[in-house]
């Protein structure tokens, strides 16, 4: 019951903010913000696993890729440009809208279904399953790790964005962000549904897979700018993982 | 609308827009230009008498591009320039300090354009709207939506290289800070009787600075062109004179150069301004070149300036389609700017105290001038510095 509820919402929230997708100075300007980054981080953690060549400007050319919790579709655009078939699943009915009619707007060809994670019902498998910014939404996010890893393809690949639970992403994270600098919605995160990687990393690790990468996402507050760190995992971090 | 439907719009089929879409070339874009007048036309292009010079830094982004092998074939290369003041022995000479180098080179705009032209016209990724004149813009989340008198274009990027007195920036509302001279400036076109030996000169009045470079030799005479600044009354002047008149009066001031002048081939005038955008770019739009910025002739760098500008602007828009994101975004509007703006300002600050500082005739300035000359004259890394400088490259 208890679950219900902080599920519930959770959907509100983003209910609220789903027109606010594509505003690029909008409630989600740190995302378009950070985009560079996380397509830059899956190109450097997918290229390895891919068999194709690299056919000039179309680097993901016919990999079946799936972004679970999509929102308004930000990433999915993306690597649909560098040439992936790629899927998106959302459990926000007016996420799913609104990235359907971006995706026609861009004359992308990206499929979008709305569905609950926790009840997740695809017809194929895929090269890549994205998780980006969701796990720490989540009431129960082994679950729903566990059932998303069934549409995994065997040597297929899995990738996290998440924020650590450590008094620096409490202070940082959700205080600084949320409350003062008002980068992102307040009430975005919950400090005890934080994961942190090594939990995520023993968790998949026991579900068959193997930890390729993690990566620290670090903002420099002096020269204003993202970059990808290795030894900064105390705020934001991605794990990347294949199917043995 | 599908068939309207582009990644990027050029508006300004100049040579920085045909260069920039040349430069583009292998991202695979769709891209139109749309130009008011008929660029395509021949007859319109032989009407340009104007020539551009080329930095040796430029050069070297030409040739990146593939595009410097066809332009050297009719480029005139500079050796020496000496730059004088009112008083000959104020002289200082510049040459490469790689002594094989050259400083820069003169070539004539049409024959950049030509083969320009050819390599667009060939390639079926570029859509061509000629005499299309724009009748408003407007900026959505997800386009940059051009109407012209003949069509609505929806594009992802619109990029401004109308020129100085773009029109863009004028329905965008885009702030400059500018500056308008009290000077005019004549471009002569001229024969003479002695070789130029690839020598451009620089000569500075209080008047204004009048230049001389040198023009490829055509079959049996020597050709140079002037670039002549001075106040509006004498510049318009200058322009009724006869041809009889103005060889006298050409004679006068570079005779001990370049002999004597045979035939004045054809001249121009244009009043001097410089003004530089206060944005270089916003949401799904930029600027380049002289839509941009626009300086004082004085160093020649104006068109040097835009050739860097689109370099840069080429290496941020395949950063983006490396990475899938939407071109107008923030991700290339944003760094542009950041690139761009900082080194624009600068040259247009340069460019306009320099001319400031040789105009008046005070024995303050005058000491300091000549001080200066001798400074720079004898010392040997100073002038390497400023000749890299003009020369486009990194300090």
């Amino acid at each position: 019951m208890i679950n219900k509820i902080n599920e519930n919402k959770e959907f509100d929230h983003f209910q609220d903010l789903a027109n606010e997708w594509w505003h690029p100075e909008g409630k989600f300007k740190i995302l378009h913000t950070i985009t560079p980054l996380r397509i830059n981080y899956i190109k450097k953690n997918v290229k390895n696993y891919q068999k194709n060549k690299n056919i000039k400007n179309i680097p993901f050319f016919n990999l079946d890729i799936l972004d679970l919790g999509c929102g308004g579709g930000l990433i999915c655009e993306p690597l649909c440009r560098l040439g992936a078939n790629v899927t998106g699943v959302d459990f926000v009915t007016k996420n799913i809208k609104v990235a359907k009619q971006h995706a026609l707007k861009s004359n992308l060809d990206i499929e979008y279904f709305k569905q609950d994670l926790s009840s997740l019902n695809l017809k194929k498998k895929y090269d890549v399953i994205l998780l980006l910014e969701v796990i720490e939404h989540l009431d129960n996010w082994k679950k729903i790790i566990t059932r998303s890893l069934k549409y995994l393809k065997p040597k297929g690949r899995i990738i996290f964005s998440s924020i650590n639970r450590t008094i620096t992403s409490k202070i940082f994270a959700i205080f600084l962000t949320e409350q003062i600098l008002h980068w992102i919605p307040k009430k975005t995160h919950t400090y005890n549904k934080l994961v942190k990687p090594e939990e995520l990393i023993l968790f998949i690790e026991k579900n068959k897979m193997k930890t390729i990468n993690t990566t620290g996402l670090f903002f420099n507050p002096i020269t204003r700018e993202w970059s990808l760190n290795n030894k900064k995992m105390k705020i934001n971090y991605f794990c990347t993982a294949e199917k043995i | 609308m599908q068939n309207n439907n582009v990644d990027l719009v050029i508006v300004g089929g100049g040579l920085i827009g045909l260069c920039l879409s040349c430069f583009l070339d292998k991202l695979g874009l769709r891209i139109a230009i749309i130009d008011k007048n008929q660029i395509t036309n021949k007859k319109v292009t032989a009407k340009d008498i104007r020539t551009t010079a080329i930095s040796e830094g430029s050069k070297v982004i030409l040739d990146s591009f593939g595009l410097w092998k066809k332009i050297k074939i009719k480029a005139q290369p500079i050796k020496n320039i000496i730059v004088i003041d009112r008083n000959k022995s104020n002289n200082i000479n510049f040459t490469n300090p790689n002594n094989a180098g050259y400083l820069g080179y003169i070539v004539d705009n049409k024959f950049i354009k030509k083969i320009l032209l050819n390599k667009i016209l060939s390639n079926k990724n570029i859509l061509f709207y000629e005499k299309t004149e724009i009748i408003d813009i407007k900026i959505s989340n997800n386009f940059s939506i051009i109407k012209t008198n003949k069509n609505i274009i929806f594009s992802k990027l619109l990029i401004a290289a109308d020129g100085k007195d773009s029109f863009i920036r004028k329905i965008m509302k885009q702030k400059v800070y500018s500056k308008k001279y009290k000077q005019s400036a004549m471009v002569i076109n001229f024969l003479h009787s002695k070789n130029h030996n690839n020598t451009a000169y620089e000569l500075f009045y209080n008047s204004g600075p009048l230049a001389s470079l040198p023009a490829l030799k055509n079959t049996v005479s020597n050709r140079s062109s002037l670039v002549w600044s001075h106040n509006p009354e004498y510049i318009e002047h200058l322009n009724s004179v006869s041809d009889s008149f103005l060889k006298l009066l050409i004679d006068e001031k570079v005779k001990e150069y370049l002999g004597s002048v045979t035939k004045i081939v054809s001249k121009e005038t244009f009043s001097l301004a410089a003004h530089i955008n206060t944005m270089f770019g916003n949401y799904r739009l930029v600027y380049v070149g002289d839509a941009a910025h626009s300086l004082h002739p004085i160093a020649g760098q104006g068109w040097n300036l835009g050739l860097r500008d689109i370099n840069d602007l080429t290496n941020i828009i395949k950063m983006a389609t490396d990475l899938g994101l939407d071109i107008g975004t923030d991700f290339v509007y944003k760094k542009y700017h950041k690139m761009r703006f900082f080194q624009a300002y600068s040259l247009f600050q340069i460019t306009d105290k320099l001319n400031s500082i040789f105009m008046y005739e005070n024995s303050f300035l005058k000491n300091i001038r000549n001080l200066g000359f001798k400074i720079i004259d004898s010392n040997n890394l100073l002038k390497s510095k400023i000749t890299n400088y003009a020369m486009g490259n990194k300090l």
